[in-house]
């Protein structure tokens, strides 16, 4: 023994069996937090990849704007991906329903339309066909496919590749003719409309950049609309339903970190009170308060190192066993979550709450520092509940 | 030189009506290398003034030097320093720490200091208290005359001035009583330090070089020198 925080290692040895029910209790409460943690950040990102696979990986799209407006738009420094994004109107080809849409290629691939085949088209009469189409109609790339649009001119296009089908197709029993901007523009006005889309960058306040663009080029709230699902899961909706959830998840969250912090702080104190004679004695000895302290602090450490992994690991098990049973019992009504995956915020909440909470209630004035991430939790669940009521 | 100084101790525990009066007024020195028992019935006050002197406790008014320093004036934490490197303590209890075994236990009060034990006063002091053979052993391993044996070499290590004993012997059968004793005189004398020590035991404190007698908190008697 080199030092006298040596003592911690040897109390360990001796008092295995003591210590375990500490480490115990550390290790459940780190479990609770990282699976409850890690469930609602899988459910999070399959509700997203859903949310994007049906509805696409855009935040706003704007209508009835100019051109310039934008070419301004799309200059922003906070955009990642824009596009014009034309429909034209609705046609048929050879008695199936035929949708013709037109955007650039970046904003297809953010809709799911990938290339498999072939090229994307770049000039006016070339086109996109669904696979599904390709087979059901005999075609192939190259070959040259008329279509009758509702003005009654039947007009050719050059098949230049295909894409893999979207559930929006399949769902509806159409196949999709994609052209490129200049291919929908070629046809008469009254035969399409044009929306601008608009993926904002990560990390950007997207209510915020919205409100900057609707007051920079004057657009009124009827020209702006929201992907109002997508936002919600990034928490960037400002929609009643969404908030509502918000309030509900984040309060659950708050209580699950609370019952985690009670479940630590509360063994680790009553492994501190139970030696109040032990303390007395180093003291007695010569240790001064910031030795006992720091003797205490060691102790807490040791326990983060034995039972904060076994926490995660076992947190991160209860949270595949979970994803595993929801997505076998629960096939309509969830998209199907992730299984396998580890959850790092859920990982980084087990390990930040259970080694903060142990530190803390190691140290000198524990139970004030505990009181203190009480208080912590109580203002921000009520600052939580305020603002999204006010919002409401 | 004294290298004690008791200055009008007073301690009461409680207050109005509860108060309890455990020291009054108690003065006396010590001077350098005496070996002092302290001596009186049970609820006198010795343990209590034992803890003042050792800063265990603190005097409701009165104070104490050692070696010329006013105890009670430092802060906390230079005083359980000051403790650390100039009193060594010796219980009824033994009061060793169950998990570390003779040697551990013996050098615990350096570690504390951060330093590193002299490992050539760690053999010598085994040697003195005949635990030569028994230094990997745990206290639960030892009889009570070997747990007594450690708890004053934890006391000697430090080298300190002064060594309180607080009924050293109580738990001890007459022989271990004796050895525990002539191993406290001789520590005394080898290492010239000051011992104050309570005891019960009458022909125990008369191989005192004074004993002091404390009455219903009041010290009594300032002792003779023994003969």
């Amino acid at each position: 023994m080199n030092s006298y925080l040596g003592l911690v290692l040897e109390y360990a040895k001796v008092h295995k069996k003591k210590n375990r029910l500490t480490v115990v209790c550390i290790a459940l409460s780190v479990m609770l937090i990282t699976a409850i943690f890690g469930m609602a950040d899988m459910s999070l990102k399959s509700q997203t990849e859903e949310a994007i696979r049906r509805y696409g990986n855009w935040h706003v799209i704007f209508s009835d704007i100019s051109d310039s407006t934008a070419g301004e738009i799309a200059g922003r420094g906070d955009i990642n991906v824009s596009s014009w994004l034309g429909m034209a109107d609705e046609t048929t080809y050879q008695g199936k329903e035929l949708v013709v849409q037109s955007c650039n290629e970046k904003l297809a691939g953010q809709m799911n339309m990938v290339v498999s085949d072939g090229h994307y088209p770049a000039t006016a009469n070339e086109a996109l066909f669904d696979r599904q189409g390709l087979e059901q109609f005999g075609l192939s790339i190259s070959d040259v496919i008329e279509v009758a649009f509702s003005d009654g001119q039947v007009r050719h296009y050059t098949i230049t590749g295909t894409f893999r089908d979207y559930s929006t197709l399949k769902g509806s029993d159409a196949h999709g003719l994609q052209l490129s901007t200049e291919g929908m523009r070629a046809l008469p006005a009254d035969l399409y409309r044009e929306y601008y889309y608009v993926k904002f960058n990560h990390s950007v306040n997207i209510n915020g950049a919205i409100a900057d663009i609707q007051a920079e080029h004057s657009l009124s709230g009827e020209q702006v609309s929201t992907n109002v699902m997508l936002l919600g899961l990034m928490g960037q909706s400002t929609d009643t339903t969404m908030l509502e959830i918000y309030l509900t998840t984040g309060i659950l969250l708050i209580l699950v970190a609370m019952a985690g912090t009670f479940m630590i702080a509360s063994s680790l104190n009553m492994s501190v009170l139970e030696r109040a004679q032990f303390f007395g004695l180093l003291r007695c000895l010569g240790a001064t308060k910031k030795q006992v302290t720091r003797y205490i602090r060691r102790e807490g450490l040791l326990y983060c190192v034995k039972a904060i992994p076994f926490g995660l690991l076992a947190g991160s098990i209860v949270q595949w066993v979970a994803m595993f049973v929801l997505n076998k019992l629960n096939t309509q009504y969830l998209p199907v979550m992730p299984s396998y995956q580890i959850s790092w915020l859920g990982v980084a909440a087990g390990a930040v709450i259970g080694v903060l909470v142990v530190m803390i209630a190691s140290g000198s004035n524990s139970t004030r520092y505990i009181f203190c991430i009480y208080k912590i939790y109580f203002i921000f669940a009520i600052n939580f509940v305020i603002i999204i009521r006010t919002v409401i | 030189m004294n290298l004690l100084d008791v200055n009008a101790i007073c301690k009461t525990y409680g207050n109005g009506e509860t108060a309890v009066k455990v020291l009054k007024d108690v003065s006396f020195s010590v001077p350098k290398g005496e070996f002092v028992a302290v001596v009186g019935e049970s609820g006198s006050g010795k343990s209590t003034l034992l803890n003042m002197i050792g800063a265990l406790d603190t005097p409701t008014s009165g104070n104490v030097l050692i070696d010329g320093n006013e105890i009670f004036c430092m802060n906390d934490e230079k005083l359980t320093i000051f403790r650390r490197r100039n009193i060594g303590f010796i219980f009824q209890a033994y009061n060793l720490i169950p998990e570390l075994n003779v040697e551990q236990n013996i050098s615990f009060p350096v570690l504390l200091d951060y330093k590193k034990p002299d490992k050539a006063y760690v053999e010598e002091i085994l040697t003195v208290l005949s635990l030569q053979d028994r230094c990997g052993h745990l206290p639960r391993q030892l009889s009570g005359g070997q747990q007594q044996r450690v708890a004053i070499g934890r006391a000697l290590i430090t080298r300190p001035m002064l060594i309180l004993a607080d009924e050293p012997t109580g738990n001890l059968d007459s022989q271990n009583s004796n050895e525990v004793i002539s191993l406290l005189k001789t520590a005394s004398k080898r290492y010239q330090q000051t011992i104050i020590m309570i005891t019960h035991n009458r022909s125990i404190a008369s191989t005192a070089d004074r004993v002091l007698q404390v009455s219903d908190g009041v010290l009594t008697d300032l002792g003779g020198y023994a003969v």
